[in-house]
Order: C-alpha cells, then structure tokens, then sequence
C-alpha cells in the first residue's frame, strides 16, 4: 500500500519532533520555571498536569468529530482515528488524575478528595472505557464503527461538564485562569511561558501518538481483511 | 397526526407487554424495595435519620432497579425482527425512539410513585416542601433518566452480552441526573435550601433537553440494520 | 407503486450481500426470487424496502429516489422476513391490532379481527403467539404484512410451515393481490410449485443477478435445469437434486437460520405435492 510509506514518514517527522519537544519542556518546568512562592517545588508538576488535561479534551473531540465524520461519510480511516484518540485520551486522562493526586497528596494531604473537577474527570475516563467496551463488544466492522460513532458522540456530552463543573460548582481544586472581567492569568510570566510550553510538546507527542496508532489499526484491519480473505478461498 | 397515532400505538403496546410480562414494574418495583432492605440493615442503627443517607439511598436504589427494566425495553425488540417492523411504519423513525422513551417514563414513574412512599416511612422523613415539588422533581429526574437509558438500550441492545453492559455504558452517563437528584432532593429537605440548588436544576433540564433532543439527529444511526 | 433497484449494492465488512442487481418490482405482477442459502435474497428484500441503506447504486419508488420520499410511503409496503416480527407476550389480536395502528389504519380493531377470521386464527384470538404452532405464527405473520392492504407486497418465504391448505389459500390471496395492481417479490426456496404464480423468475447467486426470465413464456424444466448449474460452483459435478448446491461456500452470516427455513420450506413442498 503506498499509503503506508507516507503514514511512516509522518510519524518519524511527529516523534522527532516530539521527543525533544518533551525533554525541553520537561526542563523548563523542572528546572528552568521559578519556585512557586507557597507551594515550592511540588508545584512543577502542573505543567504536565495542565498538558495532560489539555491534551485529554483534545483527544475526546477528535473522538467526536471523528464519530460524527464517520456517521455522515462512513470512511473506515475516521473510525480508526476515532478508537485511536479515544484510547490517547483515557491515557491522557489517566495521566491528569495520577499527576493532580500526587500534587493532592502534598498540597492537600490526601490522594484524592471528591471535588467536582476530580469526580467529573473520573466520570469522563469511565464513559471513555465504556467507549471501548461497546467497541469491543459489537460484532462485524460495520455494526461496530456505527454503535461506536453513536457513542463517540453520546460520550463527548460527559467533556465539556469537567470544564464547567468547577465554575458552575465552587470545589477546592484551584483555578488559575480567571475569566470574570476580561482573561487574567494569576501567574508569573515564566510560568506562563513554561506552561505554555508543556501543553505544545504534550500536543506534539500527542499527534504522534495518534499517527502511530492509527497507523497500527490500519496494519490491523489490513490483516483482519487479508485473513479473512483466505479463510474464503479455503472452504471454497 | 399520523405521528401521534403511531406513537400512541407504540406505547399501547408496551403497556400491553407490560401487563403480561412484569418486566418493567414488577420486577423494578421489587428490586428497589429489597435495595431499600438492604440499606437499612447494612447502616448500624441510629444512623438511619440522616438526611445524606436518606437522599443517596433513594437515588442509587431507584436508578439501579431502573436499569431492569430499561434494558429490557430494546433487548426485546431485537429479537424475531421486531424491531424491523417497528423501523418499517410509515412516520418518521425518531417516534420509535419517543415512543420507547416515553413508555419507559411511564414504567419508572409508577415504580417511584409506589417504592418512594416506603423510603419516606422507613427512614422517618418528612415531605417538608409542598407536594407538587416532590412531583416536580421527581418528574425532572426520571424523564431525563429515561431519556439517557433508552438511548442507551437502544445500543446495548446491539452488543454482546449487552444487557450485562447496560448499567456500565449508562452510569457514567447518568452521574450528573444522580447528582442533581440528589442535591435537589437535600434542598427540599432543607427549608431555604433552594439558593444553591438551582445551579442542579440548570443541569437537570439541559439534559433532558440534551438527550432528548439529540436522539432526533442520531436515532437513525443506533437502529441503522 | 412501482419498486426499481439500480445497480444496488450492499456491502457489509468487506463482503458484497448484494452485487451491483438492477431489477424492477412491476406494479400487478409476480416476482420469484430464486437461490442457494445466503444468496442475498433477503439482504435484497431490506434493501428494496429501505430498512437497509444500499452501499452504493439506488433504490427508486415511482421513479423517485427513495431518500426523497418521506417516511408516509412505506405506507404502501408490506414485508413477511424469517423473524415474524410478532411479539410472542401478546396475544394473535393485540399484535395485529398493534400493527393496524401503527399504520394508521382507520379501523384498526375491525380490520384485526376480519383478519383473524381469513387467517383462520379466530379461536386462538385470544392466546399469546407464543403458544401458537409453527403455521398458525406464520399465517398470522401473514396477516400482519397485510393487515394495511399494501401495494408492494415482499414475503420471504410465505409458504414454509403452512399445510396443503393454507397453502393453497395464500396462492388464492395471492392471485387476488396480483389482479388488484399489488407488485409481488416471492422469495421461494421450493420454486417450482410457485412457478404458476410468477410473471418473472429471477436467480441469485452470493449476491449477482444470475438470471432473469419471463416465467410465463419460459419453460419450467428448463429454468430448473439451468438454475441447477447456477448453484454448483464451477468444476464440480453438477447434480440433479435442487439441494446439491448448498454447501457450505453458500451460506451468508444467517446460514443457520437460512438453513431452517429452507428445511421447512422442502417439507411443505413435500407435502403440497402428495
């Protein structure tokens, strides 16, 4: 196929330019980035964890614009970039709760606290677990990329509810971009700069990811079709 | 008109279905009562008057012993082609999903008008807001309930195993209706309580509007053969 | 209402159920529809009735596409599929009553229990379906398809499970539709017994159009003969017997329940012919 010679290139290109990405923005928020004046050190693992969350709802829209897509035009390659952002977004999403808990751990003194922003997210990882589960459990190529479109779509309703819960619903988790009466960041430039960074390389690595992925359910498919292809010229 | 009659056709019939097989009431009914039960008697005693527990039990109880009988309503239609001769009525196919819905309403609302009385006597509660905000609410929580778990259904219906994956698929989804049932349902109890709530009723009826609304688009696709 | 199928086809997970047919329903005539097992057969009955969308070609009703007529036209359809689509909780009068309504027939409880009546149902009216034998379900299967006297008339195999005389009833029904303008598409495994009622005999073969002839002047042997060769695959041994070309390269996703259906259709044949 000479679709995956160009698919190969593209991911080269992504992950090289990913993978430095990263460790530069691993360095800036690590070392380069000041102190925070009351949290200190344990306050560098926002980057990452504002990256990460970025990065999952990202993910989650390609799902759904994905879904949508594949209902109107039915493309099997939309359905394929589908299951692969939603399985980059529960892993995205996993990353935000594992950082957010650590940083809970020693700002809060607990590993997890049952604030809305923390409770929504979790909800959104389980609707996109129950997202590859019907995925796994519907029969035949067609039925599943169809149920799965439907569900792409039903799911999304869960995302932008981790955005608004924690300004619809005061909780404890903090917000550091300020909408009332203009946008204000309630931080250093430095750090902006640093976060800023830490969300680019994250989308970096995050389309790579996907172009890998993705990539790979096309081999998949590729050889569920050859296979199934001389299964039929066996029995006759 | 024609729309309306087909509707009203489609719900003749799973009142009827009803009536002979249980699924949706009976059945429901019972498993809140037992959940109920069971709640009771796993709280150590004294503990049953708090307000917390009285909400959070009646919510998880009733939705839970909804899933019975939400289920149920495609699950049956897909077998010998019903669904087919649903899909092949001359109107337009969103009032298959109406229909459905609102039979189930219907089903969840009679199990709640029987099993909530008894929540109220056991734990000792009072109503303390005026009748027909109990009604009100009550009436929010399920039609939006229904709405998600038909939709639901409807795909489930579709999956291996999928009365099994039912609840996982739609709990999820339902976590904001279980919130605000239940903040709501503490606002009530609380005189004045209201203020903050109303935050839960913005919520409460956007999804309503939300999946009840977004079937019309996409209902087509669930039910595609 | 005439039904026209251009170039449809309908593919599902990389096989073809349908191949590319171009075939017309002819308003007051008789289609039969002939072949193997999981030929496509009733993949193309969905197709001609927009339950299922083609992957590619088109479905015209009158001339018009069918995506552009509203949903009022399937008004004028009347199916009979392997499932009965019945529910087997209800009783014989409360599914046709249910059927009635939903296609807004006027008199829904009359129209139900004149159907009762012609289907010979009327002292098990009252009982669930699930307790009814194999030919009762299906005359009331029947009578569901016709309960809103459509103008397309697609039955899937109609005369399996119904004894010498029931059979010999639909084939009266059937006759009677034909003169009254409905379009018939039969998809009959036991094809010959069915040959006097055909205009057009069609055969299908894994979803292609094989043959298309004109039952009233064509011979029957010679049909048979042909649609015989049809079934075996090439370089095999051709073989009298009509059964000899179901192996198992002929059977589609519903094999299994193609293959009931079959069995129980040979059986009525049997018996028609004693």
């Amino acid at each position: 196929m000479p679709t995956t010679t160009r698919t190969n290139r593209l991911q080269t290109v992504l992950l090289a330019i990913a993978v430095p990405a990263v460790v530069f923005a691993l360095y800036m928020s690590l070392i380069w980035a000041p102190d925070e004046r009351t949290l200190g050190t344990v306050q560098r693992i926002f980057y990452i964890h504002v990256g990460s969350a970025w990065n999952a709802y990202l993910s989650f829209l390609i799902v759904f614009l994905c879904s949508v897509g594949y209902l109107l035009r039915r493309s099997v390659s939309l359905d394929a970039l589908a299951v692969s952002a939603a399985e980059i977004g529960i892993l995205f999403t996993t990353l935000t709760l594992a950082t957010g808990s650590f940083w809970a751990r020693a700002v809060w003194n607990v590993w997890w606290t049952w604030d809305p922003r923390l409770t929504t997210t979790l909800i959104m990882w389980f609707m996109y677990v129950a997202y590859l589960l019907v995925r796994a459990a519907a029969e035949g190529e067609e039925r599943r990329g169809r149920l799965a479109g439907v569900f792409g779509i039903i799911a999304f309703a869960t995302v932008p509810l981790v955005h608004f819960s924690a300004i619809w619903w005061r909780g404890m988790h903090p917000n550091i971009i300020q909408t009332q009466g203009g946008i204000r960041m309630n931080m250093d430039p430095e750090m902006i700069v640093t976060m800023v960074t830490a969300v680019i390389a994250l989308t970096l690595m995050n389309a790579a990811l996907l172009a890998f992925r993705a990539g790979l359910e096309h081999v998949a498919r590729h050889a569920a079709a050859l296979r199934e292809r001389v299964r039929l010229e066996v029995e006759s | 008109m024609t729309y309306l009659r087909a509707l009203a056709a489609i719900i003749w019939k799973d009142l009827r279905l009803e009536w002979r097989t249980g699924e949706a009431l009976l059945t429901p009914a019972l498993l809140a009562l037992l959940l109920l039960l069971v709640i009771v008697f796993a709280f150590p005693p004294g503990v049953t008057g708090m307000e917390g527990v009285f909400t959070a039990s009646l919510w998880t109880a009733l939705f839970f012993a909804g899933t019975v009988g939400l289920s149920r309503s495609f699950a049956r239609e897909r077998a010998e082609g019903r669904l087919w001769g649903l899909l092949l009525a001359p109107v337009d196919r969103s009032a298959v999903f109406l229909a459905k819905g609102l039979a189930s309403f219907v089903f969840l609302a009679v199990v709640a008008l029987v099993t909530m009385p008894a929540f109220f006597a056991v734990f000792g509660q009072g109503l303390g807001a005026p009748l027909w905000r109990w009604v009100a609410l009550a009436g929010l929580v399920l039609l939006a309930y229904s709405g998600v778990g038909t939709l639901v259904a409807a795909v489930a219906a579709q999956l291996r195993g999928g009365e099994v994956l039912f609840p996982v698929l739609l709990f999820p989804l339902l976590v904001p209706v279980v919130l605000a049932a239940v903040h709501l349902t503490d606002a009530l109890l609380v005189a004045g309580g209201w203020g903050e709530a109303r935050v839960w009723m913005h919520m409460l009826i956007l999804y309503n509007i939300l999946f009840w609304g977004v079937p019309y688009l996409i209902f087509e696709y669930v039910v595609e053969v | 209402m005439r039904i026209e199928l251009r170039s449809v086809t309908r593919r599902v997970d990389g096989r073809r159920l349908v191949d590319a047919v171009t075939l017309a329903i002819e308003p007051g005539q008789t289609l039969l529809l002939c072949g193997p097992n999981g030929a496509g057969k009733s993949t193309l009955l969905k197709v001609a009735a927009g339950l299922v969308p083609p992957s590619s070609g088109e479905v015209l009703y009158d001339g018009r596409p069918l995506s552009r007529w509203g949903p009022g036209v399937r008004r004028r359809l009347g199916v009979l599929f392997h499932e009965s689509l019945l529910y087997d909780e209800l009783t014989v009068l409360d599914n046709l009553v249910f059927a009635a309504r939903l296609w807004g027939v006027a008199d829904a409880r009359g129209r139900a229990e004149a159907l009762v009546d012609e289907v010979g149902l009327r002292l098990a009216a009252r009982e669930p379906v699930a307790r009814l034998s194999r030919g009762m379900r299906q005359r009331l299967a029947l009578a569901r398809a016709l309960v809103h006297q459509p103008e397309v008339l697609l039955l899937d195999e109609p005369f399996a499970g119904l004894d010498a005389r029931w059979a010999a009833w639909l084939r009266e029904r059937l006759a009677a539709e034909r003169r009254r303008g409905t379009g018939i598409v039969l998809v009959v495994h036991e094809w010959r017994w069915a040959w006097p009622l055909a205009d057009r005999a069609a055969v299908i073969v894994r979803g292609r159009l094989q043959r298309l002839v004109d039952a009233r002047a064509y011979d029957a042997d010679r049909f048979g003969a042909e649609y015989g060769r049809l079934m075996v695959p090439s370089g095999r041994e051709p073989c009298g017997s009509m059964a000899a070309g179901i192996g198992p390269d002929a059977l589609g996703p519903d094999g299994p329940e193609a293959e009931g259906m079959g069995g129980a259709g040979a059986e009525v044949g049997e018996e028609i012919r004693t």
